[in-house]
């Protein structure tokens, strides 16, 4: 289902190209690209194994140049493909930053939760033992949202200010917006 | 784990699929979805098996609980042999062996209460009736971390991960002794995802069960797994102890899926992908080992000659030539 979804977000995004080589403006791109190479390129697309779907989104970028939007819940995917990284919860951008500011930084406590729970190929030492971190809970039905920030329920970090009070998203230096109101204390990943 | 006694022994399983074409529906081809499968599952372990989309993961799960009628190969639950049993002398075996799907979303009867769904397996061998079948599943409701008030409730009321409860409770319902789990966290997310896999692994601590866990997701697979099979075109290519399989991959093709893992850390940069291309139709599989078209170590009787699973360490078992005695893929790596 998210293939599917991730093909038809694709599709989209070169839609305005497939238009402009339809137009006059066509014989200035067609030394790029061809009609018939994105045809190719979207065959492939959809023929790919799973693991070849991300390659061939950067592969996207660099051949046609275009900016791409990729919506998934996959963080390996987006370390390997996007350079700067949304995360969202409840309906609300939570967190912003390049994508390693994020990675070896995460200031949300919902990005630290997401980036605890991805199991690891396991090395030498790991062993079936280990117990993947969750983050309790679901997300909040958005008709029923709770008083607060939205994820105070689930977070373990969570005091008595975040259920009275949004917290605004802040800048926390080169561009790194986190909306949390314990982000100063959430410095480096546990 | 080597004493313990063998749950599930597959032998052979081959599962072709006419491909029909024409007016007559005349059978032009054939799908070899499985092409010779044998493995064994113990009690109380894991076997993982991971494979790309279209290799025959599922079609292997479905034939185990005779879902789809293997074409030839035995099936053996417990040392008894169900691959011919009819449907009435398979029903008590039934009871034994239970699978969780990957879509929570498909798998459950939107009509239908959460608490009749889990209950249904519990009437339909007339296990119980009544109030001590709300009991059961009160009970099972609670063993997978849902409320049992939740019960009255429709599945459109519950989230995906709640949904893949309600498919594990029913799974659990009958005290089966093997649950085929075909991707089933495939569809979460991955917070969700975490909660599903450790409920997995709390329940088979606690009763003991054997999963046949199926994903496509290595590092998923590592985690639940004892041991992992590795399939390709409707063949094991290599079956080996978890630690084993990643530490010491010996298949070309098992060494280019684990480097083909997403990591999730910006900073480690990709290697080139090792394999180049899909895999190949099963409608005409290559001929000798059906790899060699995408290996980069194929030689010459690479396209003749079809490897079978040799020993190649102590609970580690490689269908490649490059392991009989023509050195060892590993070395190449």
């Amino acid at each position: 289902m998210r293939n599917k979804y991730l093909v038809r977000r694709f599709f989209f995004a070169i839609l305005p190209f497939l238009f402009s080589l339809w137009t006059a403006e066509a014989s200035a791109l067609s030394g790029v690209v061809s009609v018939q190479d994105l045809i190719n390129f979207l065959n492939d697309y959809r023929n790919s194994s799973n693991q070849h779907k991300q390659s061939l989104a950067a592969d996207l970028q660099k051949k046609l140049g275009t900016a791409v939007v990729l919506i998934t819940h996959d963080l390996a995917v987006v370390a390997e493909t996007a350079q700067r990284v949304i995360v969202m919860y409840a309906g609300k951008k939570v967190e912003e930053a390049d994508v390693d500011t994020l990675f070896a930084n995460p200031r949300h406590p919902y990005t630290r939760g997401l980036m605890a729970s991805i199991p690891a190929v396991p090395t030498a030492d790991a062993s079936h033992d280990v117990r993947l971190a969750e983050i309790p809970g679901t997300v909040p039905s958005l008709t029923k949202l709770p008083a607060g920030c939205a994820f105070a329920p689930r977070c373990s970090l969570a005091i008595d200010r975040c259920r009275e009070k949004y917290p605004p998203l802040e800048d926390w230096g080169g561009g790194h917006l986190a909306a949390c109101w314990r982000a100063a204390e959430t410095v480096r990943r546990p | 784990m080597t004493e313990t006694p063998a749950l599930l022994e597959i032998t052979d399983l081959v599962k072709h699929y006419p491909v029909r074409s024409g007016v007559l529906r005349r059978a032009v081809g054939t799908v070899h979805a499985v092409d010779g499968v044998s493995f064994s599952l113990r009690v109380g372990e894991t076997l993982g098996l991971v494979g790309e989309s279209g290799c025959g993961k599922s079609t292997v799960a479905r034939s185990v609980l005779r879902l789809v009628e293997p074409t030839s190969g035995s099936i053996r639950i417990d040392g008894e042999d169900i691959t011919h049993l009819s449907k009435t002398e398979l029903r008590p075996h039934r009871r034994s062996m239970q699978i969780v799907f990957q879509d929570p979303f498909a798998s459950l009867n939107p009509r239908m209460t959460a608490g009749d769904i889990v209950g249904e397996p519990l009437s339909v061998h007339g296990l119980a009736t009544g109030r001590e079948k709300q009991q059961r599943v009160a009970k099972l409701f609670d063993q997978v971390g849902l409320r049992p008030d939740q019960m009255r409730n429709y599945p459109h009321q519950f989230s995906g991960g709640q949904r893949q409860r309600i498919c594990i409770a029913r799974a659990l319902a009958l005290g089966p002794r093997l649950i085929v789990c075909d991707e089933p966290v495939a569809a979460l997310d991955v917070s969700i995802q975490a909660q599903v896999i450790n409920l997995l692994i709390d329940l088979q601590r606690e009763h003991g069960f054997s999963y046949l866990f199926i994903a496509h997701d290595l590092a998923v697979v590592a985690h639940i797994s004892h041991r992992v099979a590795v399939m390709y075109l409707g063949r094991i290519v290599e079956i080996a102890d978890k630690t084993e399989l990643f530490r010491n991959p010996r298949h070309p093709y098992t060494q280019a899926l684990l480097a083909s893992v997403p990591v999730a850390d910006p900073r480690s940069k990709r290697l080139k992908p090792l394999v180049d291309g899909d895999v190949p139709s099963p409608v005409n599989p290559p001929s000798g080992c059906a790899f060699h078209t995408r290996c980069r170590y194929a030689m010459e009787s690479c396209k003749t000659e079809r490897p079978g699973l040799r020993d190649a360490g102590p609970q580690h078992q490689v269908a490649c030539l490059l392991n009989d005695g023509m050195g060892r893929a590993g070395e190449f790596a």
